[in-house]
């Protein structure tokens, strides 16, 4: 076997590498999603929205396309499935001032981000998808991006300002 | 009264002193003062020369309209120009200096323009200048933007720390007076999320409802598409420089916007009406109530409108003494009338001031009486108020046309922007009680001036009016009024009000310029933000980017990408090192990564049919572990990109595209298949990051794969010949995707993995290939290799080039349609003339080709006329000696033909003969070997 080597970031404390889980990105085929959902047993979130089934998180991910994060048997010939575990890297942000960092990098409306909404958008020039797990905010990027989202969060976190 | 500052009053906090310098000399101040006030308290009243004719210019007015006091802040790298002292909050340590001017503000040489001004009306430059043509850019230009002009740029970068913050609310109120603060609770009070902008510095500590977010020292200055306003926030400029974002750029997000700026007021123009101590009255009165500083002592009021007779009073109680009362009104209001009564100030009705007396400052002015006489009145001040403007700059973003309003002789917003409401004094509500339009005095045969901050007068006005320029728009481009730091907040309304005067019409016809953004000048580094230096845009690593590193690459940038360009051993320069790399793959083994092309997931029961309506070749006959190059066209005709693209199974197609155009290709295909054809049942998802591709090319290539790819793989030319795919797992049981495919015309391989095992594959690649001087190689091989294999790639595909062009044209298929298919057959298209791809070889093999050199026949003159191509890619072939590829006219009827190729850019000029794109096997016998 070959060894899997994993980027390595600068350790911050509002700034975390979310762990390795497994993702994969589902595209069901035309008129499959009815039977596809009764296979999982679980409604496909609507756009922009996330759910949580059996473990894993289901993100929609643009039309008829959604990210699936962690275990979860997928039935075969309903949908198109392609391995994304290492295509993504995710970090997370947390802790009071969160919200103030992902204001300077993100366009979106995040002071009024709901637990179960994704958003698919840019943070400084580079494309992510956010969602929030509990009080954490979570950036996914591709992989070859990961250098530099980080470094814009560090940034972001370390030019930190108060008003007044 | 100690100085000018008053013993009582002001917003300043008297028990903190803060100590600044202005042109290196010391002043003190209090907290709360503005380097205006400050100055103005400690008896200044020269602050600057002026843009054209260097004259003496003191403060004019209180607040981000100022057009005379700019000065220089901070030094070094850090020196900012043009800043509004009116704008700058002192803070102890304070370094600010005048600007445009010579030894000294007192001893400016330049201020000769002054008695030379007969000669410098608008218009002079482009009049004078204009001989021998050749001098304009090189020496007149230069010259005359030395001699005149605003602050310096410091001209190193910008060492300042920026941020940019994105903000949502329901209403944005843009200023924070009292009709401002009012609409904000307003607005909370309905629950909703309020923004509140205000450009100064908070007055008292608000308590305000939480759901109104207040930004102090913040200025609005641009209104954008989709309810987005821009926002300057002025963070630290009023503290000592440090390690904290100066300023932060605010892009505000509303449903609605509420402009509350009140109104700017307007002079009235009267001879030398520039010098030190002639001001707006209103910013009189904000220097007693909000600083306790009196500019004066001894005031001169000149008015047409009833907002003075708070001044008097303000003036009366604050016991600085009042000249005179000028108003220009044959009848003053009793409002005005009782309050200089009450302050025992005399009132001339119907008069006008014809001139200020004075050079380095006010001393006196001379009037013109109601009954024609001329008086002097010895003063220090001149404030003078022609009635005031609402502050309507950004209702006019949208192209919105502000509309004259004769009953209170002032512009109005017009046409709004989407959901932006506009009230108080911005909207022209209680504003110019009384008022008398008038703009000007007349009378004086010297300068009067209109813009105080471009030296335009009323003479040149007139003299752009007799020379045609009668449209505002022109009248501005002649003269220059309006422009620069201020758009000409304090001097526009009075220039249209002259303009239609002189041309007998109403100010309604003439109307104003537009207004654009930004309303307030914005440093270019408050727009870049955090994009500065190498993050002005992100780097893509590629997997084995480290393991790299630790080779001792060079990398060079592709696109957003850094790739390995080559591998130096000790002692080696770029062409020894690629071309050791060239010759190891070409007789042994070489590795690279080639990660960085884009690959993109097609799949679905109509992944073929896709393919076939996006490349021009066809693909529902491709057989399933089969690889086949392909092309894609613009609708234009014109080629958009190449790549291999591999069958994995009846419903699975995995396309790669070139590096640079992966973005590209992949908004292509979403656009095809979400908007061109819906019906077809394809998705598209991008894996260029999931996948780490290393590509194994020369003869051990076969040799080398052997050693890792799992049993039973079989890499028999049997079974896995040239344009096969296979999925298999390598190693022990790594899932990889493996193609046969060669762009170094070399047998060769890619194989894929998920991308966290690609450091490790490389390093398991070099162990397996020892024994056959495996070796690493970057873009530079890579580029020799394509370019002796007649590869096109980037150069040549630039947009401009056909299939046939390029020698493609077996791939338009005549029996189904695609994208750009009837375009591309247009006749034009074909025509043999058009430049069309051919390989290069130098006749002597010293003679380096270079790229975008010019390709000439033999012993014509290197003209434009008799160009016939261009080199679009260049190698130093360790076979061939310089190649190249380059598109010439009829190129493909002119193999063995001796032409030149010459580069006036860098010098060079050769001979080299055409040859076949191909030109390392051309048979494609070592694919196999």
């Amino acid at each position: 076997m070959l060894d899997a080597v994993a980027s390595t970031f600068a350790p911050h404390p509002l700034i975390h590498t979310v762990p390795n889980r497994r993702i994969r990105n589902i595209a069901v085929f035309r008129a499959m999603q009815p039977v596809l959902e009764a296979a999982l047993g679980v409604a496909l979130p609507a756009s922009r929205t996330r759910i949580v089934h059996r473990g894993a998180d289901i993100l929609w991910n643009g039309p008829r396309q959604w990210l699936v994060l962690g275990e979860l048997e997928l039935p075969v010939n309903r949908a198109a499935i392609t391995e994304q575990t290492d295509g993504l890297c995710l970090f997370s942000v947390s802790g009071p001032y969160a919200v103030t960092i992902l204001k300077k990098i993100l366009p979106i409306d995040i002071a009024r981000f709901a637990a179960d909404e994704v958003a698919i958008t840019a943070a400084a020039h580079i494309g992510v998808h956010v969602w929030r797990q509990d009080e954490n905010f979570i950036l996914g990027c591709f992989r070859s991006y990961s250098g530099a989202l980080h470094h814009v969060l560090m940034q972001a976190a370390d030019t930190f300002t108060e008003r007044g | 009264m100690s100085g000018y500052r008053l013993a009582t009053g002001g917003l300043i906090d008297r028990a903190r002193k803060v100590n600044f310098r202005f042109d290196g000399k010391s002043y003190t101040g209090f907290a709360g003062d503005t380097l205006a006030s400050a100055m103005l308290a400690s008896g200044v009243k020269l602050f600057g020369r002026s843009f054209k004719y260097h004259r003496p210019r003191g403060v004019f007015a209180s607040g981000s309209e100022e057009p005379n006091a700019l000065v220089e802040l901070r030094t070094g790298a850090y020196r900012e120009p043009n800043t509004r002292a009116t704008t700058v909050e002192i803070f102890d340590g304070l370094e600010a200096s005048s600007q445009n001017r010579g030894f000294s503000l007192k001893y400016d040489p330049l201020s000769v323009n002054n008695l030379l001004s007969p000669f410098l009306a608008a218009g002079f430059y482009y009049k004078t200048f204009m001989w021998p043509s050749g001098f304009w850019e090189k020496i007149y230009e230069p010259m005359i933007r030395r001699a005149s002009g605003l602050g310096r740029n410091s001209g190193l970068p910008d060492p300042d720390v920026y941020e940019k913050i994105t903000e949502f609310c329901d209403v944005l109120i843009i200023g924070g007076g009292a009709d401002g603060c009012k609409a904000a609770l307003d607005a909370a009070a309905k629950g909703q999320r309020v923004i509140l902008c205000d450009e100064n510095p908070p007055l008292a500590k608000l308590d305000l409802p939480e759901s109104i977010s207040f930004f102090s020292r913040t200025t609005v200055f641009g209104v954008y598409d989709g309810g987005t306003y821009a926002a300057l926030e002025r963070l630290n400029d009023h503290l000592p420089s440090s390690n904290a974002p100066r300023q932060r750029l605010i892009r505000i997000v509303a449903r609605r916007s509420v402009l509350a700026t009140g109104a700017l007021e307007r002079p009235i123009t009267f001879g030398d009406n520039d010098r030190p101590g002639v001001m707006l009255s209103r910013a009189v009165g904000d220097y007693i109530s909000r600083y306790g500083v009196s500019p004066g002592r001894n005031i001169l009021l000149y008015i047409n409108n009833d907002d003075a007779a708070s001044l008097i009073s303000t003036l009366y109680t604050a016991g600085v003494n009042i000249a005179a009362l000028v108003d220009a009104r044959p009848g003053s209001s009793s409002a005005v009338y009782d309050a200089a009564c009450a302050a025992s100030t005399p009132v001339y009705e119907g008069a006008a001031i014809i001139r200020a007396i004075g050079r380095w400052g006010v001393k006196g002015a001379k009037l013109r009486l109601s009954g024609g006489d001329e008086i002097s009145i010895p003063c220090d001040i001149i404030a003078t108020s022609g009635g005031f403007n609402p502050n309507l700059a950004l209702t006019s973003h949208f192209d919105g046309e502000p509309i004259w309003d004769t009953g209170i002789a002032a512009f109005i917003p017009g046409k709004t922007p989407p959901c932006m409401e506009v009230i108080g004094k911005a909207a022209g509500h209680g504003l110019n009680a009384n008022i008398q339009p008038c703009f000007h005095s007349g009378f004086f045969p010297g300068k009067s001036f209109l813009d105080l901050q471009n030296d335009v007068t009323v003479r040149d006005v007139n003299l752009a009016e007799l020379e045609g320029f009668t449209s505002m728009e022109h009248l501005k481009r002649y003269t220059t009024l309006g422009m620069a730091t201020d758009q000409g907040k304090t001097a526009n309304v009075n220039a249209i009000g002259l303009l239609a005067k002189t041309l007998g019409r109403q100010i309604g016809e003439i109307g104003t310029t537009r207004y654009r953004p930004p309303y307030v000048p914005v440093a270019i580094g408050a727009l870049a933000g955090a994009h500065t230096g190498k993050h002005f845009r992100p780097t893509r690593f590629t997997p084995t980017h480290e393991w790299a590193k630790a080779q001792g690459a060079v990398f060079v940038e592709t696109g957003a990408w850094l790739r390995a360009q080559y591998f130096p051993r000790l002692g080696e320069d770029w062409l020894q090192a690629a071309q050791r790399e060239v010759d190891a793959v070409r007789n042994a083994v070489g590795i690279c990564d080639v990660t960085t092309l884009g690959k993109i997931e097609i799949q679905g029961p109509d992944a073929a049919k896709f393919l076939e309506c996006v490349y021009t070749n066809s693909w529902e006959n491709l057989p399933c572990g089969k690889v086949r190059y392909g092309l894609m066209l613009r609708e234009d005709g014109m080629v958009m990109d190449d790549g291999t693209t591999a069958r994995l199974g009846e419903t699975h197609f995995i396309m790669t595209t070139t590096t640079v155009n992966a973005g590209r290709v992949m908004q292509h295909l979403e656009f095809c298949a979400q908007v061109l054809w819906k019906h077809l049942d394809v998705s598209l998802v991008s894996v260029t990051d999931q996948w780490g591709q290393i590509a194994v090319a020369g003869p051990q290539s076969i040799a080398t794969l052997a050693k890792i790819v799992d049993f039973p793989f079989d890499l028999s030319d049997m079974s896995f010949p040239y344009m096969a795919c296979g999925e298999l797992t390598i190693c022990g049981g790594v899932p990889a995707r493996l193609f046969r495919i060669s762009f170094s015309g070399e047998r060769a391989y890619e194989l894929a993995v998920p991308a966290r095992y690609t450091h490790a594959l490389v390093e398991k690649l070099m162990e397996a290939g020892a024994e056959y001087g495996i070796t690493p190689y970057g873009t530079e091989a890579l580029g020799i290799m394509r370019i002796e294999k007649g590869h096109v790639a980037g150069p040549e595909l630039n947009g401009q080039t056909t299939a046939h062009d390029l020698g493609l044209h077996k791939l338009l298929s005549k029996k189904k349609d695609f994208i750009g298919r009837a375009m591309a057959s247009r006749p034009a298209l074909k025509d043999p003339k058009r430049q069309s791809l051919v390989g290069l070889r130098s006749v002597n093999r010293q003679d380096i080709i270079c790229a975008g050199s010019h390709l000439l026949p033999l012993g014509v003159a290197a003209t434009a006329v008799n160009d016939q191509g261009h080199v679009t890619s260049a190698a130093r072939s360790p076979t061939f000696g310089s190649i190249a590829l380059a598109l010439l006219e009829h190129g493909p009827e002119r193999h063995g033909e001796t032409i030149r190729v010459y580069d006036p850019v860098r010098g060079g000029d050769l001979e080299a003969i055409v040859t076949a794109p191909v030109q390392y096997d051309p048979e494609g016998k070592r694919l196999h070997a």
